[in-house]
């Protein structure tokens, strides 16, 4: 009886560890910080937010009108003015034509 | 203000009805790319001028053309034609006096251009795209002439004699293996060159062209091949224009139509009828145009009528027409349940989705990846940093893929 009591001790025992070693290396590829990090944000999710970020762009003409020390287009105003659709219009029908965006192999 | 009363359809536009006309005024080519698509280039067979302007007259009766209609003369090589072909062209279609406005493109190898060719382009304001994939390394390994020759050194003529005549044009280049290896020689020839538009097609797996270079490329190399063209267009203060980077700052944006409206992006090679593309002898098809010479197991081929003698609507109801429609349809249902790039794209290239995953309605194909998300994955990253939109924290590092995914298949 006394044997068997051991022998439970015994089993007892290193279940504990192994449960305690799964423990440790559960946490230990956990992050630390996992609790405050947030995911990566979908595609979707950031597309809207750069056309929120043009909207509000378009509505400051400040920006918009904005040059940098050298009086050179600072990127916000670029951005903008690549937003625009009448500077598509530039690309004349290049732009129109190549929507189709694939020329094969030509 | 509807993109009609404005000028030519933009980008993404919203009109219906068709709005790129593919024309094969012959399918014969001067040179022999390795690498393409069509199979029939050796036939000297034509179109007449009188026909093209009867496609146009069919198309108008019908009642399928918009305000505006973007015909582009795609062969084989458009230019083994005479000038005097085109201006008889024109002229029937200008007499015509439509109430859509026409405009007209030719996409060539550049090695018939002279002065009478600049002469035509510029009485009738011709869009001129130089097919040309950079240096002549790189350029002469795939574009060779009939005897193996590399073809550089003629297209380089043709090139310079649209520049004396101060012709515009863009280039269009195709990404091969070699230019993965060597993306900053192939954008500092174009810059080298006077240059200022330019498109990347990545070498693909269409109709006869049934191996590509690239499909056995590391898959970071195309993204570090469009990383380069960014870095090198920043570097150069944006001398050069990129179609691919272009593209993709109008999806992200969603500009469209009109100033102030977003809309998700509208994909032309989706829509019924969009985009046609005719034969030589009148042959028809729609959606994607390298569909025009392609054969298919599961279709013959994907030719949808004859547009000089079949009745418009007759074209657009027949089973085979509506077996590809809702083909692509359910191709399109399922990207946009499964792409995280649905709103900037559309739907991608039904050709591609066929010839890469055996069915178009497939979704994810090269031509995604290459030409629709890597352009968006950079110039995403663009805005965010130049717009001060704060970078979400966990991104992979530019240049990595966000993940490499087999082949999919419906």
């Amino acid at each position: 009886m006394a044997r068997l009591l051991s022998l439970y001790e015994r089993i007892r025992n290193w279940f504990l560890v192994l449960i305690g070693l799964l423990i440790g290396v559960q946490a230990g590829v956990q992050p630390t910080n996992a609790s405050t990090s947030k995911p990566v944000p979908a595609i979707p999710e950031r597309v809207a937010a750069v056309r929120s970020r043009m909207q509000e762009i378009q509505k400051n003409p400040a920006l918009v009108e904005q040059k940098n020390a050298k009086g050179e287009t600072t990127l916000v105003a670029q951005w903008l003015n690549w937003g625009n659709w009448n500077n598509w219009r530039n690309w004349g029908n290049w732009s129109s034509w190549n929507n189709w965006g694939n020329w094969g192999n030509y | 203000m509807s993109a009609g009363s404005a000028g030519s359809p933009c980008y993404g536009s919203t009109e219906k009805g068709v709005k790129l006309l593919v024309l094969q005024p012959t399918p014969f080519c001067n040179i022999d790319c390795d690498y393409c698509y069509l199979a029939n280039r050796l036939s000297t067979k034509k179109m007449l001028p009188a026909q093209a302007v009867e496609i146009v007259d069919r198309l108008f009766s019908a009642g399928v053309v918009g305000s505006d209609l973007s015909m582009v003369w795609h062969a084989g090589e458009p230019l083994t034609l005479p000038p005097g072909y085109y201006r008889e062209a024109f002229t029937g279609l200008a007499a015509r006096r439509y109430p859509f406005t026409i405009r007209h493109s030719f996409q060539t190898n550049a090695m018939l251009i002279n002065d009478e060719w600049c002469d035509l382009f510029q009485q009738w304001d011709i869009n001129v795209g130089v097919s040309v994939d950079g240096p002549a390394s790189i350029h002469d390994a795939h574009r060779k002439d009939r005897a193996g020759k590399g073809t550089h050194a003629r297209v380089m003529e043709g090139i310079r004699t649209l520049q004396r005549r101060s012709v515009p044009f863009h280039a269009i280049a195709v990404v091969t293996a070699e230019s993965l290896l060597h993306p900053e020689d192939v954008f500092n020839f174009f810059l080298d060159t006077g240059i200022d538009r330019l498109g990347f097609n990545i070498e693909e797996l269409e109709g006869a062209n049934n191996t590509s270079t690239v499909s056995g490329a590391n898959p970071l190399s195309i993204r570090r091949f469009f990383e380069c063209m960014a870095e090198c267009q920043e570097r150069c203060q944006h001398k050069i224009s990129i179609r691919e980077f272009e593209n993709a700052r109008a999806a992200i944006q969603g500009y469209c139509y009109q100033p102030g409206s977003l809309l998700d992006m509208r994909n032309d090679q989706t829509q019924s009828m969009a985009i046609l593309t005719v034969a030589w002898d009148g042959s028809v098809t729609a959606f994607s145009p390298e569909l025009i010479d392609a054969k298919s197991k599961d279709y013959g081929d994907f030719i949808l009528g004859n547009i000089l003698r079949d009745p418009i609507a007759e074209i657009f109801s027949s089973p085979k027409f509506k077996q590809i429609h809702n083909a692509i349809e359910e191709g399109c249902k399922r990207c946009s349940e499964t792409c995280q790039y649905f709103s900037v794209c559309g739907g991608g290239a039904p050709s591609n989705k066929y010839f890469e995953n055996g069915s178009f309605e497939s979704t994810e194909t090269m031509y995604c990846r290459s030409v629709v998300q890597i352009p968006t994955d950079i110039m995403l990253a663009q805005a965010e940093r130049e717009l001060g939109i704060s970078v979400p924290q966990g991104l992979p590092e530019l240049g990595r893929p966000r993940q490499d995914r087999p082949v999919q298949t419906a």
